[in-house]
């Protein structure tokens, strides 16, 4: 079994220090979230860079349809912080749930996750073209393998500054909360 | 207060998980909390379980219906003696120590667990039964299976008893045919029939059968009635929704949310000016819904006779039986799509423009090749890929491993994969054109 996650992490706290700083159960680093648009869960075309993070605040977890096991973890995680909170200051917060599977995760059983986790309008569940999902989890550094098999991976940031929270594990609502809200101080 | 808890949890679970054998309210509702199958707890313990966590997070979702562990998340074996063993990473469990572990995420030498795996605030009452039922996992889950024989079972329906005895009888000739001289690992595939009450059925499919197979399609015989037991469902009659959970249950057709979908993407293509559902209020509810959720068809006008007759051009979608007033439209350019189950039912007038939704084209090539009806490629095919498992799973087969079976089982020939299409092992819908625009 790969497990790539904790030497990609060790290697970006070792070799970047001002980028990447570990902070609880997070740590920061710079990602450029590739321009593309994506699929919600009502069958609208979504801009990545666009509509779906301008002047936000974002919480990005990874997921697919199939995963009765560890994926409803991470959902539930963020049905909690969907609970939480709105706003940090004067910008909004949004949530994105984004399929590792787009061949199967159709925008309709998306709809049907987004019912079961009683999902906001804030929160948005998102598929694309293969290549582009593809292309945004190497962004990211998300390694498929290890969302299917290991922690839910969960980004907080600042999309247009190109400042993200990692978390190192499952992290609770509360810790999510709690990253959110560092960028409104 | 902690202490006394831990105290009564030790008590309680030493009469049921380390004791002598459990009662079966006991483990029934251990295997509730196990499965998170929320129906079958007592209506007096309803209050004091958290049924939606348990629902969401089943024990089983991760360690697997027999306990075995599951690769996502790494979750370990948890049937009881795998529990009270010694790991290199914990001590062993008991009584006390597996409440703590459940409600509050410690290992039996104190260590916190991951947070993947939940906190349950179970009362000691309830874990002491989790354990119970967890003592008695291995053996529950090898029911139906004997030293000489794996017992499958076929249910009957009221009025219906030849024809389960007839599909039975053909579903045991195909399996020991294929097993052969030397069976599978020893033992012979055996095939039961049921009769009597539904309630009847379900008690003796819960304790002796592997597996019911081709469960007819009536109200009164509800798959989830036999899957909330920990039946396995294999291969039932009628659809599936879609909804199920495929570590209970498998079909060998596309399910009825993958008919609709591949109804959907066909009329995308055809890209009608408006499209008017025919059928009962539930089927044009999901069509209408899945035709807005979908980015080829969101647009298309969607009628469904509530505010007049369709418009000229119109695609007349039927999901299900038609009346006869509605088939002698085709003066007015408008065409039918019908799934495969209503179309024969159907008189539809020469010349009107038909598609029609067939289901599991290479399931339909087995039965034509074969010159073979219906129920008899059905209880076929079912032996092919049943004994196509049973080989995957090796001897020590049980009702979690056969189902996990499937999914590696080379079954291409068939056109079933269930590894990539877990719930029915195909999508395969094909749209087949009659009449004259066609």
């Amino acid at each position: 079994m790969r497990n790539l996650c904790t030497p990609i992490l060790l290697i970006l706290m070792l070799g970047t220090p001002s980028l990447a700083e570990t902070t609880g159960s997070f740590v920061q680093e710079r990602i450029t979230l590739p321009r593309m648009d994506l699929i919600d869960h009502h069958a609208q075309r979504r801009d990545l860079t666009g509509d779906l993070t301008e002047g936000a605040i974002i919480v990005i977890n990874f997921n697919y349809t199939l995963c009765n096991s560890i994926c409803p973890m991470g959902n539930d995680v963020m049905a909690q912080v969907d609970d939480m909170i709105e706003h940090v200051g004067d910008r909004p917060v949004k949530l994105l749930s984004i399929t590792i599977d787009p061949t199967n995760d159709t925008p309709l059983l998306l709809n049907e996750a987004a019912q079961t986790f009683d999902a906001s309008e804030k929160w948005n569940w998102l598929t694309g073209d293969p290549h582009d999902i593809a292309s945004l989890l190497q962004a990211v550094d998300a390694d498929e393998v290890n969302i299917e098999l290991h922690d839910p991976i969960f980004l907080v940031g600042d999309a247009e500054r190109g400042v993200f929270y990692r978390s190192l594990a499952l992290p609770t609502a509360d810790q999510i909360v709690s990253r959110i809200n560092a960028f409104g101080s | 207060m902690k202490a006394a808890c831990l105290a009564l949890s030790g008590l309680l679970s030493l009469a049921t998980a380390t004791g002598a054998a459990s009662d079966e309210a006991t483990l029934r509702l251990g295997h509730a909390i196990f499965t998170g199958a929320i129906d079958l707890i007592p209506e007096s313990r309803r209050d004091t379980l958290p049924a939606r966590q348990l629902s969401r997070f089943a024990c089983a979702n991760c360690h697997g219906r027999d306990g075995s562990g599951g690769t996502e998340g790494e979750a370990p074996p948890i049937y009881w003696s795998a529990l009270t063993t010694p790991t290199p990473l914990r001590g062993g469990y008991d009584d006390a120590t597996f409440h703590n572990a459940v409600t509050s995420g410690h290992t039996s030498d104190g260590r916190t667990l991951s947070r993947l795996m939940p906190r349950y605030p179970l009362d000691p009452s309830a874990t002491a039964a989790l354990a119970a039922y967890l003592v008695a996992l291995p053996q529950r889950d090898r029911r139906g299976v004997t030293p000489n024989a794996l017992d499958f079972c076929v249910l009957t329906a009221s009025g219906a008893e030849t024809r389960a005895r007839a599909y039975a009888a053909i579903l045991a000739k195909a399996l020991l045919d294929l097993a052969g001289e030397g069976g599978l690992y020893g033992r012979y595939p055996n095939v039961i029939t049921l009769e009597g009450t539904p309630e009847q059925m379900r008690a003796s499919a819960e304790a002796q059968c592997l597996a019911v197979v081709g469960l007819p399609a009536v109200d009164n015989l509800p798959l989830k009635a036999l899957t909330d037991r920990g039946v396995p469902v294999l291969f039932p009659l009628a659809h599936l929704s879609g909804r199920e959970d495929h570590s209970i249950t498998r079909s060998l057709r596309p399910t009825r949310r993958d008919v609709l979908a591949a109804l959907v993407r066909d009329l995308g293509a055809q890209s009608p000016p408006s499209i008017h559902l025919l059928g009962d209020e539930e089927s044009k509810s999901d069509l209408e819904r899945m035709l807005r959720l979908d980015p080829a068809t969101t647009d298309i006008q969607v009628t469904d006779g509530s505010d007049g007759p369709p418009p000229p051009n119109t695609a007349l979608v039927a999901l299900g039986p038609v009346p006869a007033d509605m088939l002698a439209i085709e003066s007015s350019g408008q065409q039918f799509w019908f799934l495969s189950q209503d179309f024969g039912m159907q008189d539809i007038p020469d010349g009107v423009a038909t598609t029609v939704m067939i289901e599991a084209p290479g399931l339909v090539s087995f039965a034509l090749g074969a010159d073979l009806g219906p129920q008899e490629a059905h209880a076929k095919l079912a032996a092919e890929v049943l004994t196509a498992a049973l080989k995957v799973a090796g001897r020590d087969v049980g009702r979690a491993g056969l189902l996990r079976a499937l999914d590696m089982a080379a079954l291409g020939h068939l056109g079933l994969d269930y590894e990539t299409v877990p719930l029915s092992g195909t999508r395969d819908v094909l749209p087949l054109r009659l009449g004259p625009a066609n």
